[in-house]
């Protein structure tokens, strides 16, 4: 199975590469710039290249799913305008669609529904992104995940559609192998789902779901 | 017996406590002072006499905690100490309210440049996390403090694999390739105690990415405990590759060369602090110490202050070729710079004969951990800073630069003064004391004695129950991994995407006055000095 790593580039894009190369799946790692190749292929991608949308189409036919990342991070962000550059993942989405690949698990954050708690409504859509994989034509899969820690997984987290401490950490190393782990699992197709660390093994808490 | 009974012993027994003895000690002191011959203020003002000789015996702690300000201290300000503490607890080296260094001072300073490096545009390899433990401050009051640690997957900072830096790339069957710039300077055990050189092992083996040397007092399984990579230091006394009667031990010598952590050997001719042979006390020679060392039980050593094996460069250039052929590793030299003349006429031999080491540690006159001697501590040998810029020169004018590689020391324990030594023509860079106080050291400056209080520099059992290793190899290790770090965030300042590009145009000097001037000038004034020596 080829799985297609948008942002691989970043803190979280890194551990996913990892943990992909770690379940013998084929990763092509898609990074910002030329000098994050290098490091990419080193942690087991079968291919690195860098974001361009033309060079993209044919990577995307060649997948079987998508992982999306993004820079998010739920406390960078909180009260800022825009999480994640909403137009790229209109066009991710858009050229995801055109290429046939059907399975797309987004990363996403547990703050990024803070528009419908703020009543000043100066704050932009973080969940736009969100909004628009639903609406689009694909078996998506929404991982919102908590605070993100340098700490070691610990491969336990808790899975949940509303995850009460809306402060609750996970490792990065976790959250990597839920989003990995979650792009075979049928029990969480077409759901929005928040993680963070826990007491439930990664694998059964997502076929569990 | 009634109350009043019981009132009246007890006044009595107050009465002795609180005065009868403390009189009857005041008037021992008295008396013992008086008609003591060795120190006239105890004759003169006994008892209250005392007073000097305690704060005296306190000064070097009060000094540090209450008295000196923050950048006052020798050999270490009380910054700087702090700088490389917090570095291994925290792996955090931030800072508030803008630097505490006095501007109005001389000093080196690196050039930044207008447009940086992007994080992003650093050649660094951060692709293998290092599982290590940081401690988090949970709460600080004034009379408490609470932190605990916990684990963390900290970015090791390597140097990409093209940017290694090679010892012996064309001359050995097996050259050292490090990923790092910074590693730990000789320091022995013996000097050190087997918990302390454990700790250090384990650190920078867990760091990966740098060295350990052994120091001259031979290759022990402590120094093996962490399976760092090691450079294995040989002395004129050779030990640990000597035989029974002194005289080199190829056989020996080989057996250490197999091991896989020695990937080199380094030929100490002088050091910093100790331009002169060792000497150790025969009670201090133990049954271990004897089996490390190859010497004999319980006998004192006392060891040449040069080799037996060779008097002159093409001797020892030729020693050093059978070394390599031998061990198939790497081998240098550390020297101190002193005389110009006697560097500049190996070197050139160098270029004569194609011959002579792989790399050359160059080891300030401010170098130097370890129990010595005041005159030669402080006034034999270059300060690194001088020595440093004068090597790499004279290695280039003669075209024998890229031959040979310059590990610099000499109190280069921030990532500041790391940068500069690199700029000044380093290659690589050793540190000693900041690994000391990364284990525990608190600066006491008593390493001569067997007693440091840290349980570092003493190989006394009781002392050493304080250093617990679990805890302080983190230490180590996040001390390291910050230096490298701190590399980087320098290289992206000044422009250059890692901090193997240094160069001298990256560094200028300040004086005084405001004036700046470039590192070019030491060498003028090297060699002025030299031709005056001449005349």
């Amino acid at each position: 199975m080829k799985v297609i790593v948008i942002g691989a580039n970043g803190d979280m894009g890194e551990h996913v590469i990892r943990k992909l190369a770690e379940k013998k799946l084929e990763a092509l790692a898609v990074a910002a710039n030329e000098n994050q190749i290098e490091d990419l292929v080193k942690l087991g991608a079968a291919h690195a290249v860098v974001y361009d949308e033309q060079k993209l189409i044919p990577y995307l036919q060649a997948s079987d799913a998508v992982i999306y990342l993004t820079g998010v991070n739920p406390k960078k962000h909180t009260s800022k305008t825009v999480m994640v550059d909403h137009q790229s993942i209109s066009d991710i989405i858009q050229l995801a669609q055109e290429s046939g690949v059907r399975r797309f698990v987004m990363m996403s954050a547990v703050k990024a529904e803070e528009r419908e708690t703020d009543p000043s409504r100066k704050i932009a859509a973080k969940d736009l992104p969100e909004d628009m994989l639903k609406a689009a034509n694909l078996v998506y899969t929404v991982i919102r995940i908590g605070q993100l820690t340098d700490n070691p997984g610990s491969g336990k987290i808790t899975l949940s559609e509303k995850i009460h401490d809306r402060d609750a950490e996970i490792s990065r190393e976790d959250a990597a192998e839920v989003l990995v782990e979650s792009i075979d699992k049928e029990a969480i197709f077409h759901s929005t789902i928040e993680a963070a660390s826990g007491d439930t093994p990664i694998r059964e808490a997502l076929s569990q779901f | 017996m009634s109350l009043t009974d019981y009132l009246v012993i007890a006044l009595f027994i107050f009465i002795a406590l609180v005065i009868f003895i403390p009189v009857i000690l005041f008037i021992y002191w008295y008396v013992k002072d008086d008609r003591q011959k060795q120190h006239s203020i105890l004759r003169n003002f006994p008892v209250i006499g005392k007073v000097r000789y305690i704060t005296e015996k306190v000064g070097p702690e009060l000094r540090q905690y209450l008295f000196n300000n923050d950048t006052e201290g020798k050999p270490f300000s009380r910054k700087e100490y702090q700088d490389v503490v917090k570095a291994g607890k925290y792996k955090e080296r931030l800072i508030g309210f803008g630097s505490i260094r006095d501007f109005d001072e001389e000093g080196f300073y690196i050039r930044n440049t207008l447009f940086p490096k992007l994080v992003d545009e650093m050649k660094v390899d951060n692709t293998q996390k290092v599982k290590t433990r940081v401690y988090k401050v949970d709460g600080d009051n004034l009379f408490s403090r609470k932190e605990h640690s916990e684990e963390k997957l900290a970015d090791p900072y390597y140097l990409r694999d093209e940017d290694a830096v090679v010892l012996g790339e064309k001359t050995c069957r097996q050259p050292f390739r490090v990923k790092g710039l910074v590693g730990q300077s000789a320091m022995s055990y013996g000097s050190l105690g087997e918990k302390a050189i454990t700790a250090l092992s384990k650190g920078l083996g867990l760091a990966g990415g740098t060295w350990m040397n052994t120091g001259e007092g031979g290759l022990s399984q402590y120094h093996l405990a962490g399976s760092p990579d090691i450079i294995m230091q040989i002395g004129p006394d050779m030990f640990g590759v000597r035989k029974a009667n002194g005289e080199f031990s190829w056989e020996e010598f080989k057996k250490k060369s197999e091991i896989p952590e020695v990937k080199a050997f380094e030929l100490k001719l002088a050091q910093g602090a100790k331009t002169r042979g060792g000497h150790v006390e025969g009670e201090k020679v133990t049954e271990e110490i004897a089996r490390i060392r190859l010497v004999e039980v319980g006998k004192t050593i006392n060891s040449p202050n040069r080799f037996y094996e060779f008097e002159d460069a093409p001797s020892m250039f030729d020693f050093i070729e059978e070394l390599r052929s031998v061990g198939g590793k790497p081998v240098g030299m550390k020297i101190v710079v002193g005389d110009l003349d006697a560097l500049e006429s190996m070197i050139s031999y160098m270029k004569e004969s194609g011959k002579g080491p792989d790399f050359i540690t160059v080891d300030g006159g401010e170098g130097g951990t370890g129990a010595t001697y005041q005159e030669l501590a402080d006034s034999v040998g270059l300060p690194i800073q001088s020595a440093l810029t004068v090597v790499d020169e004279m290695l280039r004018e003669y075209g024998v630069r890229d031959r040979v590689k310059i590990i610099a020391s000499g109190k280069l324990i921030t990532p500041d003064k790391i940068a500069i030594a690199l700029a000044m023509g380093a290659d690589l860079v050793n540190i000693a004391r900041g690994f000391m106080i990364s284990v525990g050291c608190i600066m006491a400056q008593v390493c001569h004695t067997n007693h440091c209080p840290a349980g570092v520099a003493t190989t006394d059992k009781k002392l050493q129950d304080g250093l617990i290793v679990d805890e302080k190899h983190y230490r180590v290790c996040n001390y390291v991994i910050s230096l490298r770090e701190g590399l980087f965030n320098l290289a992206a300042a000044a422009g250059i995407d890692n901090p193997t590009q240094f160069e001298r145009k990256h560094i200028v000097h300040k004086d005084k006055f405001g004036r700046v001037s470039p590192i070019e000038d030491i060498l003028h004034a090297a060699k002025r000095a030299q031709l005056q020596k001449e005349s």
